[in-house]
């Protein structure tokens, strides 16, 4: 903004150095007080152009930063929720079994998930994101697959969570964010940890 | 023209707020129970009087996968895919894609039959 000013106020002293400087006849330079109504109307033209196509442009970003704000929040608060759950269920994992308070948790952390990928895809299919558009009936179904390995066997006596197989899912869960387009770093470093990197 | 009517049945209501796994051994209110006890008659009912089966998901805790994919691919194992598609009118606003995801058991106990037929 303070740089716009300063180039704003350089521009108006410069325009009025050479006025004064035509007015007085220096440098060889002069002044011709006369309107042309043809040319008057151009420059009219070109003004109200160079406005529209301030206005124009000045809208068209706030509605971008405004959408992309929508698709960070979304996109955030599903990240957080998976991260939860991830922690959540690679406890159990260690776990001899899983008690019915920890695994209602899971089931409705799940719920919470789906609802959050639910809100991110409305957000996406509102927006200009069209490649990615294509790519969540996908991460949908990926969600599912993980889904059915962490839920699959809550109950079951004897081991209740395959870590290995929940580790896959979560693996697969995140190369589907990946292409989905989304630009989400996804990094399995150890079982219980679980590192997702916004980078949108 | 007759109007079609409908049976509800609410899975928190009519089974439980906590459905379980999938079958009866791992645990209580199991797929298969919801199935054996509820849904089955139910359909049938439905079926019957030509009347859809309204199922209401809302105000259960959640639902595994499994518990999910034993009562309504259970369902669709037992009878016609398409009749069970056609009958069931799946209702959930606690979570709205859980009725993608039901379809999708139901869809994909059909390809299984027609797999298991070839």
């Amino acid at each position: 903004m303070g740089r716009l000013l300063s180039a704003f106020i350089a521009a108006i002293l410069f325009v009025s150095l050479i006025l004064f400087a035509a007015t007085h006849g220096w440098y060889g330079l002069s002044l011709k007080n006369e309107v042309r109504p043809l040319e008057a109307i151009t420059l009219a033209v070109n003004l109200l152009i160079a406005l529209f196509l301030q206005r124009f442009f000045t809208t068209k970003i706030n509605d971008l930063r405004a959408e992309k704000n929508v698709l960070i929040d979304a996109s955030k608060e599903m990240i957080r929720l998976l991260i939860e759950l991830s922690e959540r269920t690679t406890t159990q994992v260690q776990q001899a079994s899983i008690d019915e308070q920890s695994a209602f948790a899971i089931i409705s952390g799940f719920r919470r998930l789906a609802n959050a990928i639910t809100d991110l895809e409305e957000s996406i299919n509102m927006s200009h994101l069209r490649s990615v558009k294509r790519s969540l009936p996908a991460l949908r179904s990926e969600f599912f697959a993980l889904k059915a390995v962490a839920t699959s066997l809550l109950r079951n006596s004897g081991h209740f969570l395959k870590e290995r197989s929940l580790r896959g899912a979560f693996f697969v869960f995140g190369v589907g964010l990946d292409q989905a387009g989304l630009s989400w770093r996804v990094n399995f470093t150890a079982p219980r940890t679980l590192i997702i990197r916004l980078r949108l | 023209v007759r109007k079609k009517m409908a049976i509800s049945l609410s899975i928190a209501r009519d089974f439980s707020p906590t459905p379980g796994p999938r079958t009866r051994r791992e645990g209580d209110f199991s797929g298969e129970q919801f199935l054996d006890e509820l849904l089955k008659p139910k359909f049938i009912q439905a079926r019957d009087s030509n009347e859809s089966l309204v199922v209401d998901f809302d105000g259960a805790v959640g639902y595994a996968t499994s518990f999910l994919e034993a009562a309504f691919g259970g369902l669709a194992r037992n009878y016609e895919p398409h009749l069970v598609l056609k009958t069931l009118k799946l209702v959930c606003t606690d979570e709205p894609s859980i009725v993608d995801e039901v379809r999708h058991y139901i869809e994909d106990a059909k390809s299984k039959r027609m797999t298991q037929r070839a």
